[in-house]
């Protein structure tokens, strides 16, 4: 059976026949389906449930929405998560909560000893302390006691994020007054509409109004519109879903929280809007005074929607604390309620008060104000100040307090709108939209029903006929009118005596003392005050204190609100799970890799498979039994070089080039001379960038006059790409080129070794392959074991190599005919690590490697590269101009280091003498050279070729290794092999 | 300048705190000085205490036009290293690091700043091998890198549970630079705007300079602000994200563009991660601040803008990325985002240097400029009082674009 | 996240693009000083206010076209739009 003490009898729209157990802070409670952790907490009398964050004073929840400051709670179990503020949580059947920052108990907290050394503690205090002997000491403490909950556990089981995305017309955030009938208008009109509201229901402040519009409960004409938009398909209507963030060209971010399909967690919705409608409402703010935090004290509004949505009143006694008519509607609920009422304060004197305070039977303090609020843990009473300055204590319990409403600008600002400040609502409002989009209602300063409905028909109705829609006639629908809203800005009261709390920022714990302390110091813009006292910086952004940073700012420097300013409404509004703005952007999906036909073999093989650049995977090794990697290595290096290897060349960026204008363009691309080249024959090439740093190398055949094929390096396809296309749609335009990425559409197998040939005849080629019919660098098209294939000698290996290309189609087939037949001759298929050793023992390039954004040509000995005619090749200039300063270079050699059998590392610096200084020079590679039987390396070394013979110093740290400088190439330096 | 101590917050305890006395003064603008510092950020002011306290000129006047520290000293992910790849750049981090050290006592402020070590995640054997690299050069200069393997990674930074064998990128192993460290951003404008207005410096903040003026020989001579005209012969633009702006006044090109960079943070969380864990393969990287949000950042955004932003789509790649490494984060909260405008040099790397115009000296190109505030402080003053670089700051200068001689470091680590 | 009007394909989300950056003056020819090519190399406009630049719609059409970006507002012109 539900105990709920401070549940009404009747009322409210829970579901007063499901009982809800729960758990707080280890002990059970029940509440009713419908209810809010918060509303069910305040129903059974927990009214201490947190402590606050600098100085643990015992706190109670304050608001019933998302402003909510106080009552954060870190949810335990199957949804384990931190930092809820528990208005914010539904309450459902086993739920267990905790309150975060206070240990064990927010009843006895341990660490509100703090409040013992609150006056060692105000604004900015660790800037002036902790230094001695230095931060470290303290920072562990600190860190322990900062940081609210714990971080959440990743256990959502059978459940996901999803993302989707929308396109329509307009989007209505909020599903109050204004936004329901802004939807609906636009619906009406044809358009395609999405609202979305943060509640779980619909009707925003409507659900605790006592309005009537068209003569019929609040909440029943928002019903009908509901279930008017949810009939027509192109409404998309969403509650428990917050619109986030705003980002350019009305891009919406929005997380649904409870989408229907269970299997998903939350949903994240992009929605793009061609007109967005800000229908945001009001938040109300809270009041400035001595104990303003005290549990028992709430703002009116909350009051409101405890009684109205969950039949909860959180006192005995109450008293209302205004500067402003709204609070009033509080009294007059109470009253009917026949609730025990203390009496109202008002800041405003009797005659600003206006119709609200009509039919009013309670105690009035006019042109009063609260002094202090009293109580230990929880409120016992209130003193009030009267205008000729006497003070009354009066008892209560709860005291609900409104300083009045600000528009919530937050989307509004994000969108890079302008504020103004207006006077009469002490508060800034939408004033010039940067982006297509309205306010309307509350959020656009219209604080009450009718007029809130009104403006919302008149905004609405021009932006769908500037949008090309037609909006049908639509009479304003009669709303039962209430008092003018009348605020007189009051933004702070003087505590009782010095010392005394009153806080400007629940959540952060900053006070106008702190305020004041930082004004003093210096800090005095809002931004200064903001970052040196925290104040708004907290889970909640301020959304209920900010206002009272300025106006307190602006007071003490005589100044007006506006001249101070806001700080920066940054997204999101309310905090959102990461996991709703990834979506189901995980695993191979962040980071799709590229395969080809041979990547499962390889796998099937054992091959260890990793990047290879271009997110390529490639086979870096094939492990062999009984060895180590070195072993598998050097087995396959063997293969190459004494027998025959093969290896995967697919990745390998390919380019069909082809028009009037193609050789002209070869030529701009690359330093070296493309003219004489003959169809059927290839040439090695570099490309350099505009800075005259190499880009790409790669071999380039010539397939028909004006027709050719480009290869470039596995990881720099793309940027080649874009390069190329660059140059021709912006700086060639008129030039007749195609450029046609074919590096998927033709998958090649290299076979390699002194019996490549062998191989490839009992393969069955249907041309002549000697070395004279298919010399070095020519290309040839054959079928090969009954397939179409292109034929190329190049040689990555410094081997006799056929690379043979084929469709994809038939990429697998070839490759498992070439194993097979391959398998008499010693094949064996041939990883990267091992392509990397043999290019290392011939001294051939490898970007990234010998090429680390520095070196030009000449530097890798290539100046026969440096066509001495063509000097408009993209990035020649700037070559030039780089060596003409004359100062040394760093230059491609050949190192034999003095390690006896071991490796020195990739990228290990060369210093002179070994000295610990400025390096001069690196190792760029260093494998173990199978046919030298020894380390070898490459390095660049600052004037390095003339110092061919010296003996340099390589330096790992605090080893250093001695290295013989020879040329950069260990093997077959005529290059007979790859010819023969 | 009051004292800062536990004793004397303990004596101002007694008085409610009433009598702490201003952090900088306020004084009138005058006509002339004998240096102008455009810029309150954290260059501008460490240039301007250094000019004071190294070089005795006083006559200085730091030039903001918004409030001090509001630019990007107050918006970035304070990340502090050396672990830079160069010998022109690992030496004047290695100083800037050792400067920050000794910072806190040297200002008499506390700039909560903290030692922690950045780990390097690494997925790719190409990043693992530049990274090695950057060990063994780093160690010639004094700045200091470990290798850790993946079971020492994973005890290290326990919430880092992706990355696993049978992940998209499985991570190989890790590298440690102990020298890394983070600090409050906002305190360390402050605590050398504190300073150095009490050695003489003014700061004159809402003072927003229009452009710069020259005399007819072409030097410098002073500068137009909102607040009229302020005369000096030697003029400091320091003003990260505007300086082209500003030389453009007085016919002055450079070779720097300005972008935008955002940062976000969690809600705070109990201590999950003490150290700087940066994924360089996957481009994210975070750490846990003192009051428990995680800080994280990404990659900048594309193309040129003088805006503060929020790209969702760079936003988005940051924590999918994220949550491939620390895949519990999913349940974990975004609170709060932002961006901010830096400039970058053709190169990527900064530039602190004399001009063409004479008196007129630029520091700029300050992308990860954060934890080179004391160091870039230090040399410009030392270019401003002597009228030679620093030899920390010597490969620096504009000189260097004079024969393409760049110093490449971009695209290298993604920890700013 | 803006949006950008392919000449192709309409206007599309920006994440279809790659901006490559702001475009430049014309490739200088070969007589020109060192000091004007290392001008035109490393010196790009940086103005706060329109800036013309080069986008690829590199997950489309593949099309390089120029349009005119707004960089304090983002608004975007077509290149024969006045920068006003
Ligand atoms: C999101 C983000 C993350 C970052 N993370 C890191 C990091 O982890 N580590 C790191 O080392 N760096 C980081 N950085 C970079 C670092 O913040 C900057 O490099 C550094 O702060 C720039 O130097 P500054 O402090 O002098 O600049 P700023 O603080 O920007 O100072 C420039 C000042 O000049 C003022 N100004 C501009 N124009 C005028 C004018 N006309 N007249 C007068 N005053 C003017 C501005 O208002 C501003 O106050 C990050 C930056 C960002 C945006
Ligand atoms: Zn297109």
């Amino acid at each position: 059976m539900t105990h709920n003490p401070f549940r009404q009898k009747t009322g409210g729209r829970i579901d007063r026949n499901s009982c809800v157990e729960f758990e707080f802070n280890g002990k059970r409670y029940s509440g009713y389906k419908g209810d809010t952790l918060a509303s069910a907490l305040l129903a059974n009398g927990v009214f201490l449930n947190a402590r606050s964050f600098k100085y643990h004073r015992p706190r109670g929840i304050m608001g019933a929405s998302v402003e909510e400051p106080s009552c954060l709670v870190e949810l335990l179990g199957a949804d384990a998560g931190g930092n809820h503020a528990a208005t914010t949580v539904q309450l459902r059947q086993g739920l267990k909560a905790k309150s975060v920052n206070c240990w064990p108990s927010p009843n006895f907290d341990l660490m509100s000893i703090n409040q013992l050394f609150t006056r060692l503690l105000p604004a900015g205090f660790y800037y002036k302390t902790f230094m001695w002997p230095n931060w470290h000491l303290f920072e562990p403490s600190i860190r322990r006691a900062a940081g609210l909950a714990a971080a959440p556990g990743d256990q959502i089981p059978y459940q996901h994020f999803e993302t989707r995305y929308w396109h329509g017309d307009v989007l209505v955030v909020g599903a109050g007054s204004s936004g329901l009938l802004a939807a609906l208008i636009a619906s009406r009109s044809g358009a395609r509409v999405m609202i979305v509201d943060d509640h779980p229901h619909p009707g925003g402040c409507l659900r605790s109004s006592q309005s009537k519009i068209d003569g019929r409960p609040v909440i029943e004409w928002a019903e009908a519109v509901c279930a008017e938009l949810d009939a027509n398909p192109e409404v998309t209507r969403l509650q428990d879903a917050t619109a986030w963030g705003y980002r350019e060209d009305n891009l919406l971010m929005v997380t649904e929280r409870s989408p229907a399909e269970t299997h998903v967690f939350q949903r994240g919705w992009k929605a793009r809007a061609g007109r967005v409608i800000l229908a945001t409402g009001a938040i109300e703010r809270n009041l400035v005074f001595a104990n303003n935090d005290l549990p028992g004290v709430m703002l009116a509004s909350a009051v409101q929607i405890y009684y109205h949505e969950f039949g909860v009143i959180p006192g005995r006694q109450a008293m209302i604390f205004t500067n402003n008519s709204s609070a009033y509607s509080l009294a007059h609920d109470l009253q009917a309620a026949g609730k025990m009422i203390a009496g109202i304060i008002d800041s405003r004197s009797f005659e600003e008060i206006g119709a609200e305070k009509d039919g009013l039977e309670i105690p009035l303090y006019a042109a009063n104000q609260l002094k202090a609020a009293h109580g230990g843990k929880h409120l016992r009473a209130v003193s009030i100040r009267a205008a000729d300055g006497s003070i009354k204590r009066v008892d209560c319990d709860l005291l609900a307090v409104s300083g009045g409403w600000n528009p919530a600008v937050h989307l509004f600002s994000q969108a890079r709108g302008t504020l103004a400040y207006d006077d009469a609502l002490a508060s800034f409002v939408p004033d010039k939209a940067m982006q297509r989009l309205a306010c309307v209602g509350a959020a656009a300063g219209k604080m009450n029903l009718a007029l809130a409905m009104a403006n919302t028909l008149s905004t609405v109705t021009t932006c769908l006929s500037e949008d090309n829609f037609k909006p049908p006639a639509f009479s304003l629908p009669s709303c039962t009118t209430s008092p003018d809203y009348h605020l007189q800005p009051l933004w702070h009261v003087d505590g009782m005596k010095p010392g005394d709390k009153a806080f400007v920022d629940i959540q952060n714990d900053v006070t106008l003392d702190d305020i004041g302390l930082a004004m003093r110091e210096g800090f005095d813009t809002v931004e200064h005050v903001k970052r040196y006292t925290t104040a708004g910086m907290g889970i909640d952004q301020g959304k209920i204190g900010n206002i009272n940073v300025i106006g307190n700012i602006a007071m003490a420097c005589n100044k007006r609100p506006d001249e101070i300013g806001t700080t920066t409404f940054r997204s999101p509004f309310t905090p959102v799970d990461f996991g709703s703005i990834a979506g189901q952007r995980n695993g191979a999906t962040v980071l799709p890799f590229r395969h080809t036909p041979i990547t499962q073999w390889n796998k099937d093989q054992g091959a260890v498979m990793y990047e290879a650049g271009a997110r390529w995977q490639r086979p870096g090794y094939f492990p062999i039994v009984g060895g180590n990697m070195q072993d598998a290595i050097n087995a396959e290096a063997e293969a190459v070089r004494y027998a025959v290897g093969v290896y995967d060349g697919s990745p390998l960026g390919k380019f069909d080039i082809s028009g009037r204008d193609a050789a002209a363009f070869i030529d701009l691309l690359y330093t070296n001379d493309f003219a004489d080249l003959e169809i059927g024959m290839g040439r090695y090439g570099i490309m350099l960038s505009d800075d005259g740093m190499i880009l790409d190398d790669g071999v380039t055949f010539k397939l028909a006059e004006n027709h050719y094929l480009m290869s470039t390096s596995t990881g720099f396809a793309d940027v080649v790409f874009r390069h190329m296309e660059y140059l021709l749609q912006i700086e060639c335009e008129s030039w007749q080129v195609w450029i046609t990425p074919v590096t998927s559409q033709w998958c090649n197998a290299t076979i390699c070794g002194p019996k490549a040939r062998d191989v490839l005849e009992a393969l069955g080629v249907s041309i002549d392959i000697g070395n004279d019919a298919f010399p070095f660098m020519a290309m040839r098209e054959a079928i090969v074991a009954g397939t179409p294939a292109r034929i190329c000698r190049v040689s990555f290996t410094g081997e006799v190599s056929f690379e043979i290309n084929v469709w994809p189609r038939h990429a697998e087939a070839m490759w498992r005919r070439i194993m097979e037949i391959g398998a008499p001759f010693g094949i064996v298929p041939v990883g990267s690590e091992t392509s990397h050793v043999l290019r290392v023992e011939k001294g051939f390039l490898s970007l990234g490697h010998e090429v680390d954004e520095t070196a030009d040509p000449y530097d890798l000995g290539m100046d026969w590269i440096m066509s001495r005619t063509k000097t408009h090749a993209i990035g020649r200039r700037s070559v030039d101009i780089r060596r003409s300063s004359g100062k040394p270079r760093r230059e491609l050699v050949g190192l034999i280091p003095k390690t006896g059998g071991e490796l020195v590392p990739e990228g290990a610096p060369v210093t002179p003498n070994g000295d610990r200084a400025a390096s001069e020079g690196f190792v760029s590679a260093c494998v173990w050279s199978v046919v030298n039987k020894q380390i070898i390396a490459l390095g660049l070394l600052t004037n390095g070729r003339a110092r061919i013979g010296e003996t340099i110093s390589i330096r790992d740290r605090e080893r250093v290794i001695e290295a013989v400088v020879t040329k950069p190439c260990f093997y077959d330096p005529k290059g007979k092999r790859l010819r023969g | 300048m009051s004292r800062f101590s536990a004793f004397s917050l303990a004596w101002n305890a007694l008085s409610h705190h009433q009598k702490w006395t201003r952090y900088w003064q306020n004084p009138p603008l005058a006509k002339k000085y004998d240096v102008l510092i455009i810029g309150a950020g954290g260059h501008g002011l460490a240039c301007a205490y250094y000019l004071a306290k190294n070089h005795g000129i006083s006559s200085v006047a730091v030039l903001e036009k918004g409030w001090l520290g509001g630019g990007n000293i107050a918006r970035n992910t304070v990340t502090i290293r050396s672990n830079y790849l160069r010998d022109e750049s690992i030496p004047f981090f290695v100083k800037s690091v050792s400067l920050f050290e000794g910072l806190a006592k040297e200002l008499n402020f506390n700039l909560m700043y903290s030692k922690r070590s950045m780990i390097d995640v690494i997925q790719t054997y190409p990043k693992m091998r530049e990274i090695r690299r950057r060990m063994m050069n780093g160690y010639l200069h004094g700045s200091s890198y470990t290798p850790i393997d993946v079971g020492e990674l994973r005890r290290r930074v326990p919430a880092l549970t992706g990355g696993g064998p049978d992940s998209r990128l499985p991570i190989i192993g890790a590298m440690v630079h102990e020298e890394a460290a983070v600090c409050r951003h906002d305190g360390v404008a402050w605590g050398y705007a504190r300073s150095a207005s009490a050695r003489g410096v003014e700061i004159h903040q809402q003072t927003e300079v229009k452009s710069l003026l020259r005399d007819k020989d072409g030097q410098i001579k002073g500068v137009e602000t909102n607040r009229g005209t302020v005369l000096a012969d030697k003029v400091a633009v320091v003003v990260s994200g505007h300086t082209t702006t500003i030389t453009e006044t007085a016919g002055l090109s450079l070779p720097v563009k300005s972008f935008n960079l955002a940062a976000f943070v969690s809600e705070p969380v109990k201590p999950l991660i003490d150290v700087i864990v940066n994924c360089p393969d996957l481009g994210v990287y975070l750490n846990q601040s003192d009051k428990g949000e995680l800080v994280i950042g990404g990659a900048p955004d594309a193309g040129q803008s003088f805006r503060r932003d929020m790209k969702q789509s760079v936003f988005e790649d940051a924590v999918v990325t994220m949550l491939e490494l620390f895949p519990a984060f999913r349940r974990l909260k975004l609170l709060r985002q932002w961006g901010g405008v830096l400039d970058i040099a053709h190169d990527a790397s900064p530039i602190i240097s004399a001009t063409d115009i004479s008196g007129l000296f630029v520091s700029c190109g300050w992308w990860g400029g954060f934890k080179a505030v004391p160091a870039g402080g230090y040399t410009l003053a030392h270019l401003i009082a002597t009228g030679q670089p620093h030899q920390a700051a010597a490969p620096f200068t504009l000189d260097r674009f004079h024969h393409l001689d760049f110093i490449v470091e971009s695209g290298t680590t993604t920890a700013r | 996240m803006l949006t950008l009007p392919c000449p192709f394909c309409g206007q599309r989300d920006e994440t279809e693009f790659l901006n490559t950056g702001p475009t430049k003056p014309a490739r200088p020819s070969s007589d020109v000083t060192d000091s004007e090519w290392i001008n035109w190399l490393t010196v790009p406009v940086n103005p706060v206010g329109y800036v013309e630049e080069k986008w690829w719609h590199v997950k489309g059409c593949g099309k390089y076209f120029t349009i005119k970006r707004h960089t304090v507002t983002h608004q975007i012109k077509m290149p024969d739009e006045d920068s006003a």
